[in-house]
């Protein structure tokens, strides 16, 4: 697993712990979830950005709450149609990593992608031409900066709640009884 | 589809058509322990109690339903040359006398089928005279196939004709196309005729005395019911409309000629108001004979059977097949998940 | 001719083992979605489990009749809908 999933999902499992234990400080949610403070802080700072996490000084520590309440409305709610389309990308291997590449910074060209993800050209190509037509992404300002995606908040959220490795059994019964409803 | 994915719905496929192998197999199994087709249940179900008893020229059958919803008994006698198939079932009963008239030795000159009054060569008088002391022998066995059975044999004084008549409890596999039902009394006729010269047939001549309404049938009850193959016979209706009660006197379609096959027809049934004479031709194809054998039945359409027959049958368990079912399914569901598993991991590399 | 169908055990067995191996996945699935409607599902099927497990034993303990069979049976399949049917109340 690259670099760039591989932080997908240290930030999932942070959220995640931060989400059902809300109020830890930075060492201690490093700790708990085995990561040096460096990467920890680095990574809740990105949540935080994303307004996926608050912080809120407690004297000397920094504590960290989620946005949300746990059962609260917005904690899992339905998915709009953007979101869906968000997903779907996601789970596809290549877009996955080529959104996840262009979450870390402002824009990237075509060619600084490529470098980044184990396909031909035509086929970023055809998959960046994709997102584009999809809305993910968008060309950056000026255009020669590259791409970068049109709604990061939306794109962190969805990689943040959801599951993007192939779904097991499990996840596959989550999902289709999470459509099961009145 | 991809091949991790075909793989899974192979497995599944195969373990369900093993599934499916299994149980087919305890289906086929049926527990029939004395291989004679009718499942345990079914012969348990429909067992008789049988006293048969022979006192000198005089034989007395009498069959009931061991465990009957409701009365259900059939008898039969033989006294003097004629049989008395009786049956009664709850207020219902109806009987009919079938007496062995002759035997009749004919040439069938016009070729009609029939044994015409001209045609008659010889006839040998059967009925009480052939039949003054001489004595039944009896006897009774236990088997695994057909509990007790009976067995009743008489010659008649010419030496003629000689009978055997066989009763079981349960039902019991005579030949691979003949099973014995437990409403029936089998009667083996062996005719030894003195001569009869190429060219020439045989006829047994019969009455039938009844009050039930008289119809020929080209395929008697048991071979409707597969207990019989070539099997015709004469069926007597009787009882309510409620209550219909049907007795039989059925027979195979072809007698043993010396060994060999000759075909068995019935001639037309006369008579009428309860007393009807018929003919069972033995075509014996040119040959001179000296020895036929054929073989009727008597028997009794039993509601009885048929509504054991016809009701579902109980539940039954099995450890073998329960325990087999627990196992595959385990290893479907277990391999289905390990294969999902798998195909997942792979594509996460 | 009739044949005797033994067909009630290999049903009862698989419904057993399908409800068994659904109840745990739900519970699987609750322990990591946390989501406490889950558990509805997971009542569902281990419901349909123990129904299961009634029929075995009416099967092998002995004989069970017609009427007892169908409000026995009837129990439990109302009880399990009206479980998914809670389920698919949620908010």
């Amino acid at each position: 697993m690259d670099e760039e999933v591989l932080a997908v999902k240290t930030r999932r499992d942070l959220y995640d712990f931060v989400r059902k234990n809300p109020g830890f400080h930075l060492r201690e949610v490093a700790r708990a979830l085995n990561l040096s403070i460096t990467l920890a802080d680095y990574h809740l700072r990105f949540l935080e950005k994303h307004d996926l996490v608050a912080s809120a000084m407690d004297g000397e520590y920094k504590r960290f709450f989620p946005r949300s309440m746990p059962g609260g409305a917005e904690d899992r709610p339905a998915l709009t149609d953007a979101e869906k389309q968000i997903l779907a990308f996601l789970r596809q291997p290549v877009p996955l990593r080529i959104l996840a590449f262009l979450m870390e910074r402002e824009a990237a060209t075509h060619k600084e992608i490529l470098e980044h993800a184990p396909v031909s050209g035509s086929t970023l190509s055809h998959h960046v031409k994709k997102m584009d037509a999809a809305g993910l992404v968008e060309h950056a300002e000026p255009r020669e900066r590259g791409y970068r995606v049109a709604d990061p908040k939306a794109v962190a959220r969805i990689m943040a709640t959801y599951e993007l490795a192939t779904p097991d059994q499990i996840d596959t019964f989550i999902r289709v009884w999470g459509e099961f409803r009145l | 589809m991809a091949r991790p994915r075909r793989r899974i719905w192979a497995f599944a496929l195969s373990a369900a058509v093993a599934l499916t192998f299994v149980s087919s197999l305890a289906l086929a199994d049926g527990h029939d322990s004395d291989d004679d087709t009718i499942p345990d249940v079914i012969e348990a179900a429909t067992q008789r109690n049988v006293v048969a008893v022979a006192v000198e020229d005089e034989l007395s059958i009498t069959s009931r339903l061991e465990n009957p919803p409701f009365v259900d008994e059939f008898g039969l006698t033989f006294d003097g040359g004629t049989f008395t198939l009786s049956y009664e079932r709850g207020d219902v009963n109806l009987q009919y006398e079938l007496e062995l008239r002759d035997l009749v030795v004919f040439a069938d000159g016009n070729g009609n089928g029939r044994v015409d009054e001209e045609e008659i060569l010889s006839t040998i008088a059967l009925g009480s005279a052939a039949f003054e002391n001489v004595w039944f022998n009896r006897t009774i066995v236990q088997t695994a196939d057909g509990g007790r059975v009976a067995n009743f044999t008489i010659q008649s004084s010419n030496g003629v004709i000689a009978l055997d008549l066989t009763v079981a409890q349960r039902f019991l596999r005579l030949t691979p196309d003949r099973i014995l039902t437990p409403m029936e009394v089998k009667l083996d006729i062996q005719i030894n005729s003195p001569s009869i010269q190429a060219g020439q047939d045989l006829a047994l001549g019969m009455r039938m005395e009844t009050e039930g309404d008289v119809e020929y049938a080209d395929r008697s009850w048991d071979e409707l019911n597969h207990f019989a193959v070539d099997d015709g016979g004469v069926n007597v209706t009787g009882g309510s409309g409620e209550f219909p009660v049907t007795l039989f006197f059925s027979w195979a379609k072809t007698a043993s000629a010396d060994g060999r096959n000759v075909p068995v027809t019935l001639t037309e049934v006369s008579g009428g108001s309860g007393s009807y004479e018929m003919y069972l031709i033995y075509s014996l194809g040119g040959l001179p004979v000296s020895r036929l054998v054929h073989d009727p039945t008597f028997g009794v359409r039993s509601e009885a059977f048929e509504g054991i027959v016809s009701r579902p049958p109980p539940l039954q368990a099995d450890y073998l097949l329960y325990g087999g079912t627990l196992v595959a399914m385990a290893a479907l569901v277990g391999g289905t998940i390990f294969l999902a598993n798998r195909r997942r991991k792979k594509r996460e590399e | 001719m009739v044949l005797v169908v033994a067909i009630e055990n290999v049903l009862v067995a698989a419904v057993s083992v399908f409800a068994l191996a659904l109840s745990v996945i739900a519970i699987l699935a609750f322990r990591r979605t946390r989501d406490v409607h889950i558990v509805f599902l997971a009542a569902a099927f281990g419901v349909f489990f123990a129904k299961g497990l009634v029929l075995t034993l009416a099967l092998f303990a002995g004989s069970i009749g017609l009427t007892d069979l169908f409000i026995l049976s009837g129990s439990f399949d109302l009880a399990i809908l009206a479980l998914f049917y809670g389920f698919t109340l949620r908010r």
